[in-house]
């Protein structure tokens, strides 16, 4: 196991900010890698950049060794590399099951014709592989809710399941537990993250303001400041260093 | 009866345009108001290959839909690049230019005179000609673009399409290319609208640039705010209304025909104005 995703020198600017100053982070496959760093620190600004829907003024950013930098968003997702947003970005107006059916990759049995004129739910295949990424999840029976009926736990869920159903070797997750209870985050979250890497053999790089997630689950963690990286390495190492505890691991 | 008949194809073929603009509008949300033109250059494209190249019927209008469908990346390839609202802007004088065009370039077209003498449809060596013939050829050709259109809804296609409506980064971000699927939508929307304007061509057996001017444009779209953007029964609703309703003051006595073009645009004005302030959803709304 190696590292299966690399930023190189990134930087970027809006405007009058720099968001980001030279950069590195590595990702290390199957592993959980977190992103620390208070509000505006450039953790989304990376995310961003590493899944391609904004364009570093310098750097590069490597997929198994090969330059992603300039690859268009959906491409970079078809090469292996997903993201989920703060925001979730679910479609609303849309049921559980047809969230996930969108999102899975087309299928080497569908042909053009197929694509465009035979209805979705006819596609057995693809049911059944929703299915078992909603059971995974656990939230199969609530596949034919409308995604605006759901609770904000059960949407956070399926923001996961959504990555999952692009069948992503990389996923990068944009505060998966923010706003839900402890409880939930105990019982239903931090064991699916911790089943995606070691059963079904997924990379994970995470946001999260939420330290005690973070010192949960995390191999590696790189804490960010003001778009810039100050420290990096095992969480509990990391929280031995006073300064970064006091900055990072107790304020945040 | 000649009338309701004539009503009938007319409703038909209205259709055709409403429900191909629903898949840009309804569901992709592509909001370009040039649908006319789409009309226009499906009517003069299957009139020069019947008139001026002995095309028949059938072949004239596929030849005009792959014909249309072309026309329709000129607008959808570079319009799809810039954000939404100037895509609007850029539609609508897609619309005004080919409608100038249409106007002007009378060795083609010839102009605002029209082109008369457009033969009727000849089917397996019958010549379609009288009235109810013609409605029973349209109702299958309609009925077989609202199949195609309903099947387009619920496919894979279609499911993407409704999540570009909802949020395009979203849908970037499940690994679906966003300007490739709205091209395709506006190629399948233009090539169907393009139908109708062969089905007016045969029917009226005249085309002019009037027919496909900014009204026309207008018309449709107000057929999916009144029946209900998104969905086919809504649209097919809406535009039956909206064709229908105006044809009742031809029965009040008192009304010089010279006013019933204006007062029917009263009606489109007030029907659109009443539906986007009290009831968006139109009369069959969307979502489920």
């Amino acid at each position: 196991m190696g590292t299966i995703l690399e930023g190189k020198g990134i930087y970027k600017g809006f405007g009058g900010l720099q968001a980001l100053s030279n950069v590195n982070v590595k990702i290390e496959e199957k592993k959980i890698t977190g992103l620390i760093g208070p509000n505006g620190a450039g953790k989304t600004t990376l995310f961003n950049i590493l899944s391609g829907f904004i364009k570093p003024e310098k750097g590069k950013i490597l997929f198994k060794d090969k330059e992603i930098t300039r690859e268009k968003p959906h491409d970079v997702v078809l090469l292996g590399l997903a993201r989920s947003w703060q925001g979730l970005r679910l479609f609303e107006n849309l049921t559980v099951l047809e969230n996930i059916v969108m999102s899975l990759p087309t299928y080497k049995s569908e042909n053009v014709a197929k694509i465009i004129f035979v209805p979705w739910s006819k596609n057995k295949a693809k049911l059944t592989k929703a299915m078992e990424i909603l059971d995974l999840i656990t939230i199969k029976d609530r596949a034919f809710t409308l995604i605006r009926d759901l609770s904000f736990a059960e949407q956070k869920l399926v923001a996961v399941a959504r990555l999952l159903a692009t069948d992503s070797e990389v996923l990068l997750l944009d505060e998966p537990v923010s706003g839900l209870d402890e409880k939930t985050v105990e019982k239903v979250v931090t064991p699916l993250l911790r089943e995606l890497v070691m059963k079904n053999g997924k990379t994970i790089c995470l946001v999260e303001h939420s330290i005690k997630l973070v010192f949960n689950m995390c191999d590696t963690v790189y804490c960010l400041n003001q778009g810039e990286i100050v420290a990096a390495g095992e969480p509990r190492q990391l929280s031995q260093d006073e300064k970064l505890k006091r900055a990072f691991f107790q304020i945040v | 009866m000649e009338y309701l008949l004539h009503i009938a194809i007319i409703i038909l073929i209205n259709i055709i345009l409403s429900v191909s603009f629903n898949i840009l509008m309804g569901y992709a949300g592509i909001f370009a108001l040039c649908h006319a033109i789409f009309y226009g250059i499906g009517a003069y494209a299957s009139t020069l290959l019947m008139i001026h190249w002995g095309f028949s019927f059938i072949p004239a209008l596929l030849c005009a839909m792959v014909i249309t469908a072309l026309f329709s990346l000129i607008i959808a390839v570079p319009g799809l690049r810039i954000h939404w609202d100037y895509m609007v802007i850029f539609a609508f004088s897609f619309q005004m230019i080919l409608y100038h065009v249409m106007l002007n370039w009378i060795d083609l077209t010839r102009g605002p005179q029209g082109i008369p003498g457009i033969p009727a449809p000849i089917i397996f060596g019958f010549t379609v000609e009288s009235k109810i013939s013609i409605l029973l050829l349209y109702l299958v050709i309609s009925s077989a673009v609202v199949y195609l259109a309903k099947k387009i809804e619920s496919s894979p296609f279609g499911l993407v399409l409704k999540g570009i409506k909802n949020d395009e980064l979203a849908v970037k971000s499940i690994g679906k290319n966003v300007t490739r699927h709205k091209i395709i939508a506006f190629a399948f929307a233009a090539a169907l609208a393009s139908v109708s304007g062969t089905l007016i061509s045969v029917y009226v057996s005249y085309i002019s640039p009037a027919y496909f001017d900014l009204n026309m444009s207008v018309f449709i779209l107000i057929c999916l705010v009144f029946g209900g953007i998104g969905k086919i029964q809504g649209v097919i609703l809406g535009t039956i209304g909206l064709t229908a309703l105006p044809e009742l003051l031809r029965f009040i006595p008192s009304l010089p025909s010279t006013m019933l073009g204006g007062i029917r645009d009263l009606i489109y004005a007030v029907v659109l104005l009443f539906f986007m302030l009290y009831r968006p959803q139109g009369i069959v709304p969307e979502t489920k």
